[in-house]
């Protein structure tokens, strides 16, 4: 590259990517049907416009390499070029070190060596090979297949495997049914019966739970460009990792989690990594770094962002919530560190002083954690002054259907989803203590909220004075509920309420149970 | 100083060509993405001088070449090629492009080009 076109390296790579990825979809739309000529025009076109700009900046291999693809790509429009499976696994080859190259330039490394393409196409152009039975020379095309390839995956409607799973939701339920007739009969065959089917059912549900995850790249891969794009906009310099993208996720969580994580990496950006020269008066290196990773934690789904940057600090965090009212300074100096951070995540709460337009003023927040408590999830936010900001989300890897805890108030029965539960405490209504006129029990020096499911569904009927406190966490905060007696563990699917019903709070939904009756599923993010 | 415009799907390629005209002391210039959008600025702009890629989207240079011919036959155009479009460069010329230059510029043959074709 020469010195002069360094200024339009920039423009140069976000063009050239932009020009592979039609490229690529191009190509793929090519090999679906390689006697249509339709997608050559694109190909050619992106092929073309690549070559011209690669030789302005002076990378002369890709340039090179461009233009001989367009040559070939001209002589299989014309029909002077017969279109075989030698010549399209070519093209992808050249399409392979088209995408080497242009991430060679923008890692500041040398360009790769196209001879060895260069020479295929050149015997493509000059008609020496034109099946793939005379391509006998070795190097890594030779290692390649080009026969036939075998279909490995089918394209399958998202609401047919929806339907599928609702049927597996059905299938539980008639199972449970026929558990709970052999517990009056007592049947040694029927019992061997039922265990089998239990296990098959267990094992069709694992599959298709299989079947709708989908790579968290399908999102992550997004994210690149758009922290590039920010961080160009407001002159920072952010270096940005992924971690775990091939990590799977249900894909309606998939859908709904992005976002929320868009969201986070703007205010990382944004509000988290500090300007170049900030970052070199603080000792820091100038170019900041984010981490977005994925993983898996038994049946949780991790999702972490991190970043380097400026971080929320306990002291600030204290100035806003006294200046908006939200606590008086007395509160929030006996306020537990963590409890501190979770502030941010209240409505109308901000530490920013900037506003820019891209993520606002540090509003959001509030709707990030909404979100995520939607999807069954918590999020929780470290952070150390002048150190950055950690964000981590769980998530469960499955919506539809979850392990539950039934538990019974008032002769009715409801779910709690057991990801959510973290203790169950056998108590007596003399446990629970009253402060400041609400109910609440302490629990390892811990004061913790009491929520009667009774009170709050306006349940008629008498509780039993000897009961259960079973303490969920909600987001970061945790809360007790009330149930008259704990019925037991069991997977359930939940269904959805009926439209007049969907508005009501505290309520994520119904389900059948095995003993035909009806359950509400109690949703931990609206009980309050 | 001219109005220009200068259409060229490659908003990279465009960015090169105006640094350049700005040098020159162009200042008033318009860009065009693809070969439609040329062809409809063309008209509502009269532009001096036409700087028309070959390979774009949508509608290709040549013939928004013809189009703006009909329009206006004396219109001073200059077709913006890459290696191995010689022979539409010929094609270009019969249809009435004064000049023509190519991908990847030198900075002082395209100056020369342009200050011709703007004299003639």
């Amino acid at each position: 590259m020469t010195e002069d076109m360094r200024e339009y390296l920039d423009l140069y790579l976000s063009e050239a990517e932009d020009l592979l990825q039609s490229l690529n979809e191009s190509l793929l739309e090519f090999e679906k049907t390689p006697e249509k000529k339709e997608y050559i025009d694109e190909i050619q076109r992106c092929v073309h416009t690549l070559k011209s700009s690669s030789a302005s900046m002076g990378f002369n291999q890709i340039s090179e390499l461009s233009h001989c693809m367009e040559d070939v790509l001209g002589g299989m429009k014309k029909d002077e070029i017969e279109i075989n499976d030698y010549v399209v696994d070519i093209i992808f080859e050249c399409f392979d070190v088209l995408e080497r190259g242009v991430d060679n330039v923008r890692k500041g490394k040398e360009e790769p060596d196209v001879s060895n393409v260069l020479k295929h196409l050149d015997k493509i152009k000059e008609g020496r090979i034109d099946s793939l039975e005379e391509d006998v020379e070795g190097g890594e095309l030779a290692d390649k297949p080009h026969t036939l390839k075998t279909v490995h995956s089918i394209k399958v409607n998202v609401e047919s495997l929806d339907k599928l799973l609702e049927l597996v939701g059905e299938l539980l339920i008639a199972k449970m049914r026929l558990q709970n007739i052999n517990s009056h009969i007592d049947d040694a065959d029927l019992d061997e019966l039922t265990t089998l089917l239990s296990r098959l059912i267990e094992d069709i549900q694992y599959q298709i739970t299989e079947a709708r995850m989908i790579p968290v790249d399908h999102i992550f891969s997004r994210f690149p460009r758009m922290v590039r794009d920010i961080a160009k906009r407001e002159g920072k310099r952010v270096s940005f990792v992924i971690k775990g993208s091939e990590i799977k996720l249900d894909r309606t969580i998939l859908d709904k989690i992005g976002e929320p994580l868009i969201h986070l990496l703007r205010n990382a950006v944004d509000h988290g990594i500090e300007m170049p020269e900030e970052r070199k008066d603080r000792g820091k290196q100038e170019t900041g770094t984010i981490k977005l990773t994925a993983r898996r934690e038994r049946n949780k789904a991790v999702i972490e962002i991190e970043d380097d940057g400026e971080g929320f600090d306990a002291e600030a965090i204290k100035d806003v919530a006294a200046r908006k009212g939200l606590y008086s300074r007395e509160q929030l100096n006996l306020m537990a560190e963590k409890d501190l951070f979770n502030l941010p995540f209240q409505p109308n709460f901000s530490t920013s002083k900037k506003v820019t337009n891209v993520s606002g003023r540090g509003v959001g927040l509030d709707v990030v954690k909404t979100r995520i408590e939607e999807l069954n999830g918590t999020v929780k936010m470290e952070c150390e002054r002048d150190k950055g900001t950690r964000f981590t989300i769980t998530l469960p890897l499955s919506l539809a259907i979850i392990k539950s805890l039934l538990i019974d108030v008032c002769d009715g029965t409801y779910v709690i989803p057991i990801s959510n539960v973290m203790r169950i405490l056998p108590s007596r209504d003399a446990h629970i203590r009253h402060i400041e006129g609400s109910e609440c029990i302490v629990l390892d020096n811990e004061t913790i909220p009491i929520i009667r499911i009774k009170d709050k569904f306006n349940i008629k009927g008498e509780s039993p004075d000897k009961n259960f406190v079973i303490i969920i966490e909600k987001g970061s905060e945790k809360i007790g509920l009330v149930a008259d007696r704990i019925v037991g563990q069991q997977e359930i699917m939940i269904k959805n309420l009926d439209k007049e019903l969907r508005e009501l709070k505290g309520i994520a939904g119904a389900s059948i149970l095995s003993d035909g009756n009806l359950a509400l599923v109690i949703d931990i993010s609206g009980i309050t | 100083m001219s109005k220009i415009l200068t259409a060229d799907d490659s908003v990279f390629m465009r960015k090169i060509l105006i640094k350049i005209l700005n040098k020159m002391g162009h200042k008033d210039i318009i860009e065009a993405e693809n070969g439609d959008d040329a062809l409809r600025i063309f008209k509502e702009e009269t532009p001096d001088l036409v700087l028309l890629d070959i390979v774009m989207k949508g509608k290709y240079g040549i013939d928004v070449l013809k189009d703006i011919m009909k329009i206006n036959p004396d219109a001073r155009v200059i077709m913006v090629s890459a290696v191995g479009q010689e022979s539409i460069l010929h094609e270009a010329k019969d249809i009435g492009a004064k000049d023509f230059i190519t991908k990847p510029f030198k900075e002082e043959m395209v100056i020369e080009t342009i200050n011709r074709v703007l004299k003639s």
